[in-house]
């Protein structure tokens, strides 16, 4: 490894890897900083949700695109690494990496280096994708999540299908499933007055990948309001709506009913006109994301912002992906909520800023100035 | 700028703006009260926690509803804001800070006195009068806290129970029902205080520890019987005014104080506080095994949720401890602390007559008990112990409510 990559990308989930794999595509050497034993971050969670066709979820694209970055010569990696601090400005940082106290086993089955000692490398550009935290479903109580064995996340069942442990999942005698859509996303009173985006798609392809291991499922949705975008999706929740019911309006509460293995929730039943109980074998929380509790010390160690929901600030640049310190710039979910997809666009408009031939001549002319 | 967005919205909707209904105007000039009802996004959470929900084929979310249209006479002259028991469940779930208890205390308020159900109304005017929610006279008062005193000369020779004193330590409120129904429970409060060697005394009168005003939305009447209690209380000279047993009554003391801009002489403590600390202070000598049965803690919504959510002083690490101390077997029930779920009693709901909504909403709370075992649910709350009584008897089952101070005064050994 040459001591002076031009560009450092942190962290090594999509949109790190995104960044980093365009970003030596066209011309740039690259080292990305990856803080655990394993590149792909929450990515490798994900299940594929393929049914007899392609759902487009994106979860093999994160696989792909290790595979890519790791056979790529122009992008070195450094596991169970962190930055410790950030000197300098564009076309001349000097970056501090310091070992990461190791707190999994690493995965050695990467050809990738491993930081030993505290070292720093030279870059004229640096890239955050320190990504995001799942929602602790634990912190609303009253969801019984941690309580009752029925209640589930939407990240737990994700992880039995990757597992292919799905039939302790949908046992023989669960037949009604209901997600539970916003958990942790739209609280003001919590401080997380955001959609986090990427959700409501999670519980419909689940909830079609869970039909198509078993057809006779009766599944419910209870959501706020559908942000479905996108006009593949819009054909994806009409051909849903047969198979499944809808219900405006969250339940804030899941408790025991009288029937032994099942849950009850209070919702608004659309077909009586009133509130009512309703009993479910199963119940599978669609948690959001939630700005990562290490964002201020990120923040501190290269001097960012921290905005008020606790994610890194982006300058108020329209449209760009820079931070409030130039040539940083944020991809993927450090800085708001994204999904794979979204996460992968914003590295790729981050590549663009980077690669443009203006911004470049600009800056270097800056640069050679003060080399 | 808010008023406009909600006019337009009328309009645009075709929902005429009705002048002579003034809720969702004082709504909107005092945002303190209900929070901005505009960042409702329907999200449901409310009603999906309240025990109410449904009956009569309302519930929090539609409340909010009818209001943001300019409904609010439906609101008015609903049953539903004298059936709810202004528990506050839904406003701790609300997401967008939507304050839906407060809203149906103001819209109590809006209904004329004449048109309140029940004795929502009667007993504010009686507290006002007397001084006390039951007409008690001082004699009667006064012969009662005696007698109570001489049944347990027995016991406690030395006994004191001193009237009026000037300069004592601690001011002890009394919720009237204890002389009128409960009087032997008195003996149990003589018992603390005395055991806990502390400077206390009885008011001869302004003792009354409940303020049914705050539920009947009688805002000039729960004003003005604040004034007077703490008029009494610095005319004594006292530092501390130990708030006994009642949920509603600590609440509406601490919260108008705030409401009114009552700025009194005198600290306010909830007795449990007091308990714990001289329990801390080893002020007592307590057996827990005179406390054999499963007991189970019924958090009351105003010394609880309500007043964490408000910023008061809360009793709910101190109530454990005490039970700790004192109970041989309790057992934590779910929900509990701030989520707890109602007595069915709150709110006024016991004077206003809606039986058949008390029971309602008393089912949830019962299937809670159940699930814990318990013999005896143990609510440092007057209003709570006759709620959870109502409920037992209704669904006829084995438990009893018990207030914290008899269980404190039965392991206490002299």
């Amino acid at each position: 490894m040459k001591n002076s990559s031009r560009i450092i990308v942190i962290g090594g989930g999509i949109a790190g890897l995104t960044a980093a794999e365009n970003l030596a595509e066209i011309g740039w050497e690259v080292l990305i900083i990856e803080r655990t034993g394993h590149l792909g971050g929450h990515g490798h969670h994900w299940a594929c949700m393929a049914t007899s066709n392609c759902n487009r979820c994106s979860a093999c694209a994160v696989f792909d695109r290790v595979g890519r970055v790791l056979a790529h010569d122009k992008i070195s990696v450094l596991t169970l690494a962190r930055v410790a601090s950030l000197k300098g400005e564009p076309w001349a940082f000097k970056v501090r990496i310091e070992p990461e106290e190791v707190r999994e086993e690493a995965c050695r089955s990467h050809p990738h280096l491993v930081l030993s000692q505290q070292r720093e490398v030279c870059a004229d550009f640096v890239v955050v994708a320190t990504g995001f935290t799942p929602y602790d479903a634990k912190e609303s109580p009253l969801l019984g999540y941690g309580r009752f064995p029925e209640v589930l996340t939407t990240l737990d069942v994700d992880e039995m299908l990757l597992r292919n442990h799905v039939q302790s999942f949908l046992k023989p005698d669960v037949s009604d499933i209901a997600f539970v859509q916003c958990v942790g996303s739209r609280d003001k009173q919590a401080g997380r007055d955001y959609c986090s985006q990427f959700c409501c798609k999670t519980s419909l392809r689940l909830a079609r990948k869970l039909l198509y291991e078993r057809p006779d499922l009766e599944i419910t949705l209870y959501y706020i309001d559908l942000q479905v975008t996108g006009k593949e999706f819009r054909h994806f929740l009409k051909e849903m709506s047969g198979r499944m019911k809808f219900i405006q309006g969250t339940p804030a509460e899941i408790s025991h009913g009288e029937t032994e293995g099942k849950v009850i929730v209070k919702r608004f039943d659309p077909s009586e006109g009133k509130a009512s109980i309703a009993e479910h074998d199963r119940v599978v929380l669609s948690i959001g994301q939630v700005a990562s509790p290490e964002n201020k010390d990120m923040a501190d160690a290269l001097g960012l912002d921290v905005a008020p929901d606790g994610f890194l600030a982006l300058s108020e640049a329209e449209g760009s992906r820079v931070s409030t310190r130039p040539g940083v710039f944020l991809v993927g979910a450090c800085s708001g909520p994204a999904d794979l997809n979204t996460s992968s666009m914003q590295a790729l408009a981050a590549t663009t800023e980077i690669g443009r031939p203006a911004v470049m001549a600009d800056t270097y002319r800056t640069a050679l100035g003060r080399r | 700028m808010l008023e406009k967005g909600l006019v337009q919205m009328a309009e645009t909707l075709k929902i005429q703006k009705d002048n002579e209904t003034p809720l969702k105007d004082l709504l909107l000039e005092e945002s303190k009260w209900s929070g901005n009802l505009q960042d409702c996004m329907i999200c449901g959470r409310c009603l999906s926690v309240c025990p109410l929900a449904g009956y009569d084929g309302m519930d929090p979310r539609k409340l909010v509803r009818l209001v943001l249209l300019g409904m609010e006479q439906d609101v008015i002259k609903s049953d539903w804001i004298w059936q709810c028991t202004t528990c506050d469940r839904c406003t701790n779930v609300c997401p967008m800070n939507v304050k839906i208890g407060n809203l149906v205390t103001r819209a109590r308020n809006m209904v004329p006195k004449d048109k309140k159900p029940g004795g929502a109304q009667k007993t504010c005017n009686l507290h006002r009068d007397t001084g006390n929610n039951m007409q008690i006279k001082t004699e009667d008062w006064l012969d009662t806290l005696d007698w109570m005193r001489e049944e347990l000369e027995d016991e406690i020779p030395d006994l004191e129970v001193p009237i009026d004193k000037k300069g004592a330590r601690y001011f002890a409120t009394i919720n009237s029902k204890l002389p009128n129904y409960h009087p032997d429970e008195l003996q149990d409060i003589y018992k603390v205080f005395h055991a806990a060697k502390v400077d206390w005394t009885m008011p001869s009168i302004w003792w009354e520890g409940t303020n049914y005003c705050m539920f009947s939305g009688d805002l000039e009447t729960w004003e003005h019987n604040l004034r007077q209690q703490v008029k009494k209380v610095e005319e004594l000279e006292i530092p501390v005014m130990a708030y006994t047993e009642c949920g509603h009554g600590y609440f509406a003391t601490v919260h108008g104080y705030k409401l009114f801009g009552i700025k009194p002489k005198f600290e306010v403590i909830h007795v449990v506080k007091l308990y714990a600390k001289w329990i801390r202070e080893g002020r007592f000598k307590l057996d827990p095994s005179k406390n054999p049965q499963r007991v189970t803690l019924h958090d009351p919504c105003n010394v609880g949720r309500k007043a964490v959510m408000n910023g008061y002083p809360d009793i709910l690490d101190d109530a454990r401890f005490v039970l700790d101390n004192v109970c041989a077997d309790w057992k934590e029930s779910w929900p509990n602390r701030e989520n707890n779920i109602c007595c069915s009693g709150g709110g006024g709901t016991l004077i206003s007559g809606f039986r058949n909504a008390r029971m309602f909403y008393g089912k949830s709370k019962v299937d809670q008990i159940d699930r814990t075992g318990a013999e005896l649910v143990c609510t440092p709350c007057v209003n709570c112990y006759d709620g959870i009584g109502d409920l037992a008897k209704e669904y006829k089952r084995p438990w009893k409510p018990i207030h914290l101070w008899r269980l404190l005064a039965r392991a206490i050994v002299l």
